[in-house]
């Protein structure tokens, strides 16, 4: 009796999860339609899709579904989110591939790793409009990419700490995801101004690992630090690398000796530049990722604004290829403006 | 810094002469010595050391938890999220529900607790292997932290808790005086109180002890939730010191503490080994780290030489223990 | 080692202890109605979108490749052993492969000479389990963080490698040949290659399962260690067989993932070894080894793959993934624990 008692409760429970999981959807459509203004097309039944992975980041949170919720307002279209919560490519791709079949009306993806491209590829053959949005996958068929222009993040915050190395002999290191093609091209940016920039300065060319981890950047950094006394600057490309730098500053009992730029200006980044650790945060203009992005999406569907007469039979696409979103550049003179409460 | 670490190990010894402590401690000060004397600059600084030993307090904490755990032979492999879960929900009641500290800490504790009476119960009363069991909950666990996590909670209000993190007592960083002092707490414990003692008759021989009238059940359900309040202890300290309370902490740390312990002479499969082993192995794999990093090692191989280190150390368990059998 | 079932007098009565008996019998019939009752239910609540042949084919290639790790793992625990280490396995393979093609090694060599550098690794840490006596948990852990630590670095030189590449066709880990690529990418009936490398997998490890003698041995060695080797079984050359057969399977999953996500990365197979041991267990692998087939560890594997669909489909906040994963994998535990408090005597 005891074994039927379990049985019943696992299949009820497994039911529950699933409509629980069911009335998500429900919901979904629900909003949509409240939010349908009349309008000359009925687009009220609109999906755009956002794929990312890492999904309940504080940083996405607090930024990209903003403007995602923003502009699914506007156009009173929905907007979805899709993707594994921790870092799982393969995951993360098989949520692309099993996302195609409900033929959602676009989809915005970001650009991870270089392998999304066949995934993406996969989206484009089968007719969905596919963009990347905050890095990109340069090697797909995507037709657009919405973000921050990488090689001018490294040439801000070479620019930022160049007054601060002025006169000094030394060097410079910089710690972000050695793979992806964002800090690849901040790295190259960083590098080339600070040699206009600071001639004496080295950038040491390796970049370190910062793992998304906090706690890694920290401690990667301190040994840094306490291994070669003639680091005087130090640049992050990663969003938990500010927080990391700044605590290995501190903790090397380096502050005022030692700075660090770092990229994103979310509150635990504005907190380091209070410290005088940080004396540059590159916050990018994260709204307009999903923003833009749904606007490109929906330009392409709705816009109709042909070239040629026959663009689509040649293949020439009515939207940008590049959607450059810009930088914030939060420093001690105005920071103050920036007090989150 | 090395005559304070010397004399409170000295006490301890007084109690637990266990030569796998005091062979690693031997061990260590040669290491530390030699490496002092090539790169004296950068090696062997007060500054170094004091930063080796900051950055051993977070997961020092997950150490001290584990141990008892590994000598009655079951292990907590949710430890990592439990440490995540205890510093969101007390970021989240200090920042979005503006609790006072202490009070968000103690809840924050209790729910913690919790999760540990939980894996407890499913491990002892239950009777599930306790990896499987462990590995189950951390996935729920990290999943409701996960949930509550939100928008991420920094910028803590209370300026005390800033200061429980980054302050300085004799030009000690705080977090490394809490662990030393819950080290030898637990040490003096579990080494001379006869409850703790049971716990190497539990590992040793389960049946056995139940024979005697140990209530392993109860012993690993209290031992759990000592476990479970240390991890959440660990992620409070670490919101102290990063002042925000992060969901990208805990990682791994199950597997990282298992390894300082099976390093320092706790036996996987229960009955055997110390907390001040457990410490010992710690130290080393961190001394070890941050001599690789300075010799500019990288830090993949230094993955790789912690393996064998591992490997190394468990061959030459078993060995002894098979040239003592004969 | 079969389990003799209660032989009910009243033959024809569908009593529930019967089923109950036959269920503890044939673990697998758990993941396998769950899975039939997922697939029953979403073709009927979603056919749009679950029926397609699209979708099933995306879900079955999902589950391919960790299927190749899961039919290693189930051995290891069978066998009484467990084995930490095949997530990074998974993860070197897939590097070393793509960096030996980027130096120029032809396909076929790099993947046999990546292949063989594991199992031999896996030779080497089964003679320590085996023979030395080390316990595998440990001996694993340390095993895993080794080949993780060299993934990493040939990562690196394949990197460094790459992209100061003199070689003219401008091969990079992230650039790897179509020749390659097509061993996990080109579709039959559409589904993609690697469905069908785990098709062929799953059924000669099921057959050998429960088939030859020698495959049986594991559960007698699961069940009591020296027992067998009192019955005559060569326990030490047996459990290193079971490494060397869950490294080699481990790195074949590592060679097809990087041809199937088509670029070498640090993050490819991280993680797998415990995904594999929820999958098994939850198909009715003991954690304590001697009991569970072959085929619930694939049912188990088959079954959590179907939820991850099943969350996507219906659109779940993801968030809920982990914790739906936890509570079943707990489930799934309990459920073992009551079974085999149960004791079935014929």
């Amino acid at each position: 009796m005891k074994r039927q008692k379990v049985m019943k409760w696992l299949a009820l429970a497994m039911a529950g999860a699933m409509t629980l999981g069911g009335c998500g959807e429900a919901k979904a459509k629900n909003s949509s339609s409240e939010g349908a203004e009349t309008k000359t097309e009925d687009v009220s039944d609109e999906v755009y899709v956002w794929a990312c992975q890492h999904n309940s980041l504080p940083l996405f949170v607090n930024n990209d579904y903003i403007g995602m919720d923003l502009i699914a307002e506007q156009l009173g279209v929905t907007v979805k989110k899709i993707g594994p919560q921790e870092i799982d490519l393969p995951a993360f791709v098989a949520a692309i591939e099993q996302e195609i079949p409900q033929k959602p009306d676009g989809m915005m993806v970001v650009g991870w790793d270089a392998s999304l491209a066949t995934a993406i590829d996969k989206a484009m053959e089968a007719g969905i409009p596919t963009i990347t949005v905050d890095a990109d996958v340069p090697d797909s068929q995507r037709l657009c990419f919405v973000g921050s222009n990488w090689y001018d993040q490294g040439v801000e915050q070479a620019k930022a700490i160049a007054p601060y190395l002025e006169g000094k002999k030394g060097k410079a290191v910089m710690i972000g995801l050695p793979g992806a093609n964002n800090t690849v091209e901040a790295a190259n940016g960083y590098t080339e101004t600070l040699a206009k920039l600071a001639p004496d300065i080295e950038v040491v060319t390796q970049v370190y690992d910062a793992q998304s981890n906090a706690q890694v950047v920290a401690e990667t950094v301190g040994n840094l630090l306490k291994s070669d006394s003639s680091i005087l600057a130090v640049a992050g490309f990663e969003s938990a690398c500010g927080p990391g730098i700044s605590q290995a500053i501190k903790e090397a009992d380096m502050v005022g000796k030692v700075y660090g730029t770092c990229v994103d200006a979310e509150a635990e980044h504005i907190q380091c530049i209070k410290d005088g650790t940080i004396v540059a945060a590159c916050g990018q203009k994260r709204h307009f990722f999903t923003y833009y992005g749904v606007r490109m999406l929906y330009d392409y569907k709705h816009n109709n604004i042909d070239f040629t007469g026959h663009d689509a039979e040649i293949g020439i696409s009515p939207i940008p290829t590049e959607v450059s979103t810009g930088f914030i550049v939060v420093t001690p003179d105005n920071v103050k403006y920036f007090d989150q409460e | 810094m090395e005559k304070t670490k010397q004399r409170k190990r000295g006490s301890i010894f007084q109690f637990v002469i266990e030569k796998r402590a005091l062979a690693l401690l031997i061990l260590i000060l040669v290491f530390c010595l030699a490496f002092s004397l090539v790169f004296p600059d950068t090696f062997g600084t007060l500054g170094n050391f004091s930063g080796i030993l900051l950055n051993m307090s977070a997961e020092g904490l997950i150490v001290v938890a584990i141990v008892p755990l590994l000598i009655v032979g079951e292990i907590d492999l949710s430890l990592g999220a439990v440490m995540v879960l205890g510093s969101i929900l007390c970021g989240r009641l200090m920042i979005l529900d503006d609790m006072n500290m202490w009070l968000a800490i103690l809840i924050s504790l209790g729910v913690s607790v919790l999760c540990g009476l939980i894996n407890g119960i499913i491990v002892a009363k239950i009777n599930v292997v306790s990896f499987i069991a462990t590995l189950a909950t951390s996935m729920i666990y990290l999943g409701i932290a996960v949930m509550l996590a939100g928008t991420g909670w920094t910028d803590f209000p209370d300026p005390l808790f800033r200061t429980l993190g980054q302050g300085k007592i004799l030009n000690i960083q705080l977090p490394v005086i809490y662990i030393i002092v819950i080290f030898i707490i637990m040490s003096l414990l579990i080494s001379r109180t006869r409850y703790f003692r049971q716990c190497y008759y539990i590992g040793g021989n389960a049946k056995a002890a139940e024979l005697s009238a140990i209530n392993t059940g109860k012993t690993k359900i209290v031992l759990y939730m000592i476990a479970s309040g240390m991890a959440c202890i660990s992620g409070i300290i670490s919101a102290m010191r990063f002042n925000s309370a992060l969901t990208s902490i805990g990682a791994g740390v199950e597997m990282r503490a298992v390894t300082a312990a099976v390093i320092g002479g706790v036996c996987f499969t229960g009955g055997a080994g110390t907390m001040a082993g457990a410490a010992m192995g710690a130290l080393f794999v961190a001394c070890l780290n941050n001599a690789l990093t300075i010799a500019s090692i990288s830090q993949n191989m230094q993955n790789v030489i912690t393996g064998v280190v591992l490997i190394l150390a468990i061959v030459l368990d078993v060995v002894l223990a098979k040239k003592k059998a004969e | 080692m079969e389990q003799t079932i209660k032989k009910n007098k009243t033959k024809g009565t569908f009593s529930p202890g019967k089923v109950i008996d036959l269920v503890a019998q044939k673990r697998w019939l758990i993941p396998l109605t769950l899975i039939v009752v997922y697939v029953i239910a979403f073709a009927v609540l979603y056919p749009s979108v679950f029926l397609t042949k699209y979708n099933l084919a995306s879900l079955l290639l999902e589950f391919s490749i960790p299927a190749f790790v899961i039919i290693g793992m189930a051995i290891q625990l069978i066998n009484g052993e467990i084995d930490l280490s095949v997530g990074y396995v998974v993860m070197f393979s897939n590097v070393c492969v793509a960096c030996l093609i980027v130096l120029g090694v032809p396909v076929w060599g790099a993947i046999a000479i990546t292949v063989l550098f594991c199992a031999l690794i896996g030779w080497l840490v089964g003679v320590l389990v085996a023979g030395v006596g080390v316990n595998s948990f440990i001996a694993t852990l340390g095993s895993g963080m080794a080949f993780y630590g060299l993934g990493l670095m040939v990562f690196d030189y394949g990197y460094k490698y790459g992209t100061n590449n003199p070689n003219p066709n401008g091969l990079d880990l992230l650039h790897l040949p179509d020749s390659f690529k097509n061993i996990a990418q080109l579709q039959i009936g559409g589904f993609q290659l690697p469905v069908y490398y785990a098709l062929a997998v799953i059924a000669v490890f099921v057959v050998l399962m429960s088939k030859s003698k020698y495959f049986k041995q594991y559960y007698y060695i699961g069940m009591n260690k020296e027992a067998a080797e009192l019955s005559g079984i060569r326990v030490k050359r047996t459990k290193i067989a079971a490494f060397v057969i869950s490294a080699t399977l481990s790195s074949l999953a590592g060679v097809l993932l990087v041809a199937r996500m088509g670029s070498g990365a640090t993050t490819l197979g991280v993680g797998m070894e415990l995904k594999a041991i929820t999958a098994v267990v939850i198909g009715g692998v003991s954690f304590k080894g001697g009991r569970g087939t072959m085929i619930g560890a694939v049912f188990g594997g088959l079954f959590v793959y179907c939820v991850n669909n099943a969350l996507r489909i219906t659109n779940a906040p993801s968030n809920l993934y982990k914790v739906i994963e936890g509570l079943i994998l707990l489930c799934a535990v309990i459920l073992d624990a009551q079974f085999s408090k149960r004791k079935i005597v014929g």
